[in-house]
């Protein structure tokens, strides 16, 4: 781990067992739980994950949208948790965040020009009027929006143009890093998939790190250069994308590759293995592998204690003691009857 | 009519009036389900797809909503022809529909038990008693995998999955020869879809229902299909069978679009192909393909004159080029 943590000293967000907890009348929802990870520079972390599995509240932790239970958000080696307020108004400006829904993401009586030219405003870090108009002119023509949008109220926009102000007002003050929280979720495919060329198009320019959450399998396999699944607020696995769809080991993961629906013929006739029952609830979780309730090589070692993540193969953890025994099997193999 | 095929729409089309502005949502639809077979609408938001649907239940809002033209052939008689009261005899017990989303399908103050019953009291062409009734309502639950003891608790006490359990029991308790499922597990994580989906399936397997599969994923399409339909502004512009569309040779541009725009689970593209544009305003009637603003292969004829089906062995596409523009890429 610690040698892992020097090798990647160009990361420019590294994570340390960070946690949030909610309060509630029975107790607390454990939304996060030791969490643990770096993002290198110019790369993208994918978390994936089913609703309610925290990886919402990881990306707004990350950002001290939230503030953490504990642990240690250190970016460029600085730690936010630690970072009193007026540090952290000159640090937010170079992380920023997209947001899952265009609809209701973007306050409705501001214009296009009004919405993207926000962040300069509240930061002020432009001298002049013209300034602004120009910066939002050029962004709007780096995110793809048209010129005569510049008065355009977002009822007027459809849901991938929306999503394009939603991208530009989180790239406008130039941030190194950027957390995705759904950004293409809400929208068609073939709207989708303009995005998502966008956004990738836009890191290449701008050199942008990137924290990608989504529920979408394919899209994260797509977008990102590491993956990080997430169960019930503990990452249960985390590989590089290819090792992660090649060789998973977690059968949370591999429960959750089986079940993605494909789009080819070809492997109609493969059985899948179903994962049967839903997600356990996150108030006060009873000790030992979140996973437990559902997996279908639990025993009693896996309902005690903490299960930690471990190297299964280099660069490649996951959080499973029987992770050794599972490897390598491919999910997607018939079951032969 | 085929003694095979269950329901044959014809040239459907339907369109919203109001004060403001004429919608087109149908435009000249035409579709048939087999027997025990699934037939897939597949499309994007707008597409029309949900409107067929109630097209078919007849469910659509009578103030707006109008049938232009077509047929709705359900084992040889036309449902657009029937009166509300021979309707009622149909809806609901020959004919189910499982609708999109289960947080909203269901009725808050009344029990699970109650709104699945609902179905068999309206329809108690077999008289059964209360009792019945009640044992009716369990052994359905049972089979959508719901313990009978939760048949007393609200909607609110359910999960998603299990919600929509409860929906899809509603529509499968009177044994329906049709069941139109519209986009039933896009509300559900994917390892509840996996579930809900292979239920569906075994279920359809188990009672030889007839389905129409509402979706925007090709990757449901892939899993439930048989018969495709790709819909495109109100239009079918693919239909054929699931070999067809999937893998056959020539298809529609939308088709291929479509294709380009899901990232691939196995193959590492740095890149999308996306279909560039927007659908078009339903509200434009239009001279040539509705397709034709965002298609990469479109010629002056597309934007003039309607395409002409092309047809083989059963694979459908509405496009000027179809069948020819394979070589003509070439070139």
């Amino acid at each position: 781990m610690s040698d892992r943590l020097n090798e990647n000293s160009e990361s420019i967000m590294q994570v340390r067992n960070l946690k949030k907890y909610f309060k509630i009348n029975r107790g607390y929802l454990h939304a996060v739980d030791d969490v643990t990870f770096d993002i290198p520079r110019g790369k993208t972390l994918g978390v994936v994950g089913e609703s309610g599995c925290g990886k919402s509240t990881l990306g707004r932790t990350v950002l001290r949208l939230n503030e953490p239970t504990g642990g240690e958000i250190l970016f460029h080696g600085q730690d936010l948790v630690k970072a009193d307020k007026r540090e952290m108004k000159q640090i937010r400006p170079r992380m920023q965040m997209i947001f899952q829904d265009p609809y209701s993401s973007l306050n409705g009586r501001m214009t296009t020009a009004q919405l993207i030219a926000e962040p300069l405003i509240v930061n002020k870090v432009c001298r002049s009027r013209s300034e602004i108009d120009e910066r939002v002119d050029n962004m709007m023509d780096t995110v793809g929006l048209a010129k005569r949008l510049v008065m355009a109220y977002p009822h007027e926009l459809d849901g991938g143009r929306r999503q394009r102000i939603g991208v530009a007002r989180a790239l406008i003050l130039n941030p190194e890093f950027v957390v995705c929280d759904e950004p293409v979720s809400a929208l068609d495919v073939s709207i989708q998939a303009q995005i998502l060329n966008l956004l990738m198009d836009l890191q290449e320019q701008m050199g942008l790190t990137y924290m990608f959450i989504t529920h979408n399998l394919s899209v994260v396999k797509h977008i990102s250069d590491r993956i990080m699944v997430m169960y019930l607020g503990r990452c249960v696995e985390e590989a590089d994308a290819d090792e992660i769809f090649d060789h998973p080991c977690h059968p949370y993961t591999k429960a959750l590759l089986a079940a993605i629906p494909i789009p080819d013929i070809s492997s109609q006739h493969v059985r899948r293995e179903l994962l049967q029952g839903e997600v356990t609830s996150p108030v006060n979780p009873k000790p030992g592998c979140r996973f437990a309730a559902r997996c279908p090589y639990a025993d009693d070692a896996c309902r005690q204690g903490d299960i930690p993540l471990k190297e299964v193969a280099p660069g490649h953890k996951a959080a499973c003691l029987k992770a050794a025994g599972l490897s390598g099997a491919d999910v997607r193999q018939p079951e032969q009857a | 009519m085929s003694d095979n095929e269950i329901l044959k729409v014809k040239d459907l089309s339907i369109l919203y009036k109001t004060d403001l502005e004429t919608v087109y949502a149908v435009n000249h639809v035409s579709f048939t389900l087999n027997k025990g077979q699934t037939l897939g609408l597949v499309g994007e938001t707008g597409a029309g797809k949900t409107t067929t649907a109630l097209g078919i239940m007849s469910l659509l809002p009578k103030r707006t909503a109008r049938v232009t033209s077509g047929e709705i052939l359900f084992e040889g008689q036309d449902l657009l022809k029937m009166s509300e009261k021979e309707l009622l005899g149909i809806r609901g017990q020959k004919i189910s529909m499982i609708f999109q989303d289960p947080m909203t399908a269901l009725n808050p103050v009344l029990t699970v038990g109650d709104q699945i019953g609902e179905t068999v009291r309206l329809h108690n062409t077999k008289n059964l008693s209360r009792e019945e009734i009640e044992k009716k309502v369990e052994d359905t639950l049972e089979l959508v995998g719901i313990p009978k003891e939760r048949k007393n608790e609200y909607p609110y006490q359910f999960s998603g999955g299990m919600r929509q359990r409860v929906v899809i029991a509603m529509a499968l308790i009177c044994d329906p020869r049709m069941l139109i499922a519209d986009e039933p597990t896009t509300a559900l994580d994917v390892t509840i879809q996996a579930q809900v989906l292979s239920m569906i399936c075994d279920l359809q397997r188990k009672y030889g229902t007839s389905m129409i599969m509402i979706t925007h994923d090709l990757g449901v399409v892939a899993e439930t299909c048989d018969t495709v339909g790709v819909v495109y502004a109100g239009e079918i512009v693919e239909y054929g069978q699931l070999a067809d569309i999937f893998a056959g040779e020539d298809h529609h541009p939308y088709t291929e679009g479509l294709f380009g725009s899901i990232p691939n689970l196995k193959t590492k593209a740095r890149r999308l192909q996306p279909i560039e544009g927007l659908m078009p305003d339903p509200t434009v009637p239009v001279e040539g393909c509705r397709f034709a603003p965002r298609c990469k292969y479109a010629t002056d004829q597309c934007r003039s004159k309607k395409p002409p089906l092309w047809e083989k062995d059963g694979h459908q596409i509405r496009c000027h080029f179809a069948g020819i523009r394979k070589e003509a890429k070439h070139e």
